[in-house]
């Protein structure tokens, strides 16, 4: 059983955990540090009615795809969060950029962006 | 050297000499590091021999020597300051001309290399307005690359699956710098800033059009893009 989380307890376990030096750490706050930024947009996206989640992969998508549509900047950073969160993933080589900061601060700009989103006036 | 009619050996001997110290600390004084980045941006810009050849006045002899020097700053701008200042005792003259030039190439725009990756595949996802879309966000970049003589060497146009989400396929603009990646991420907040005021006086479907199709990454000292 996994009770309801809020997003954005992951950025803040992701910074908790970011001033240790294990390999295995950092890539896990970059791990959480995307999935904060994204799993926060799309719920607030939802709630706010740009879209309908599905709760699947697929999701990934729509949240870029509407992220951008309202703030380019905004959502091309998103896209270059998750791309870069795949590689530290599945890349076990040395990944050399870009930095656990670089992917905590993102992730926090998209945060604090999609938080003050207005509710959609057209849904 | 030359000698003048009408003047002493001694005194045409000692005009030389001066000469020589003249444009000996007249070039030194110009080597100064931030000179020195605009001329190898300018020249990086174009890595082709051809954009040269748009000093008029430049001797042939000294072609292939500036270029070696340029070539020689790729992998470290101290030592590229350093072979200048050796270089002033042997050869003040090539020098000379090369800090000379320096201004002239200030005001050369070369354009920044685009690259397509699968061109026919972008075309056809683009469409007509997506190309111009697209043509718009270049156009952005490059005059804003060249202006401020940013490391960016090459653009890299590809189209792309992408690796998650089956059937998202879109363009994506990949930006080679030639710098580190926290440098190269305050250039792409730059674009950035720029394409968000582009947007604002886009219509309604070019908005869809570029959220749709087109995505920014930024790629640092590396020649394949990672997509």
């Amino acid at each position: 059983m996994f009770p309801a989380v809020d997003p954005i307890k992951y950025l803040e376990f992701a910074r908790e955990i970011s001033s240790r030096h294990e390999t295995e750490v950092k890539r896990t706050a970059a791990d959480r540090a995307y999935y904060a930024a994204f799993l926060f947009s799309r719920d607030q996206l939802a709630s706010k009615g740009y879209i309908t989640p599905y709760y699947r992969e697929e999701d990934k998508h729509y949240v870029s795809r509407e992220l951008k549509r309202l703030r380019f900047s905004i959502g091309n950073s998103e896209n270059l969060l998750r791309t870069r969160r795949t590689i530290i993933t599945y890349d076990t080589r040395d990944v050399s950029h870009p930095s656990l900061n670089w992917m905590l601060d993102t992730a926090q700009k998209i945060i604090d962006y999609v938080k003050v989103l207005p509710t959609n006036s057209t849904s | 050297m030359v000698v003048q009619t009408g003047k002493t050996r001694d005194t045409k001997v000692r005009e030389e000499v001066q000469q020589y110290f003249y444009w000996k600390s007249f070039v030194q004084s110009r080597l100064k590091p931030d000179f020195v980045t605009t001329f190898v941006a300018a020249g990086r810009a174009k890595r082709r021999p051809s954009f040269i050849e748009i000093k008029k006045g430049l001797e042939q002899g000294y072609y292939k020597q500036i270029l070696s020097y340029l070539w020689k700053w790729h992998s470290d701008r101290e030592s590229f300051i350093r072979l200048l200042q050796e270089t002033i005792d042997k050869q003040p003259i090539l020098v000379y001309k090369i800090v000379k030039e320096l201004p002239e190439l200030e005001k050369a725009k070369p354009s920044i290399n685009i690259l397509y990756v699968n061109q026919n595949s972008v075309e056809i996802l683009l469409g007509d307005k997506g190309k111009i879309i697209l043509e718009k966000v270049l156009n952005l970049i490059n005059n804003l690359a060249t202006e401020s003589n940013w490391p960016l060497t090459k653009i890299y146009i590809c189209y792309t699956r992408d690796f998650e989400v089956k059937n998202w396929e879109y363009i994506l603009v990949d930006l080679v710098f030639n710098c580190k990646f926290e440098t190269a991420n305050e250039y792409l907040e730059e674009i950035y800033s720029r394409i968000d005021n582009l947007i604002e006086n886009f219509s309604s479907q070019e908005r869809e059009l570029i959220a749709n199709l087109i995505y920014l990454d930024i790629e640092t000292n590396k020649d394949v893009p990672s997509s």
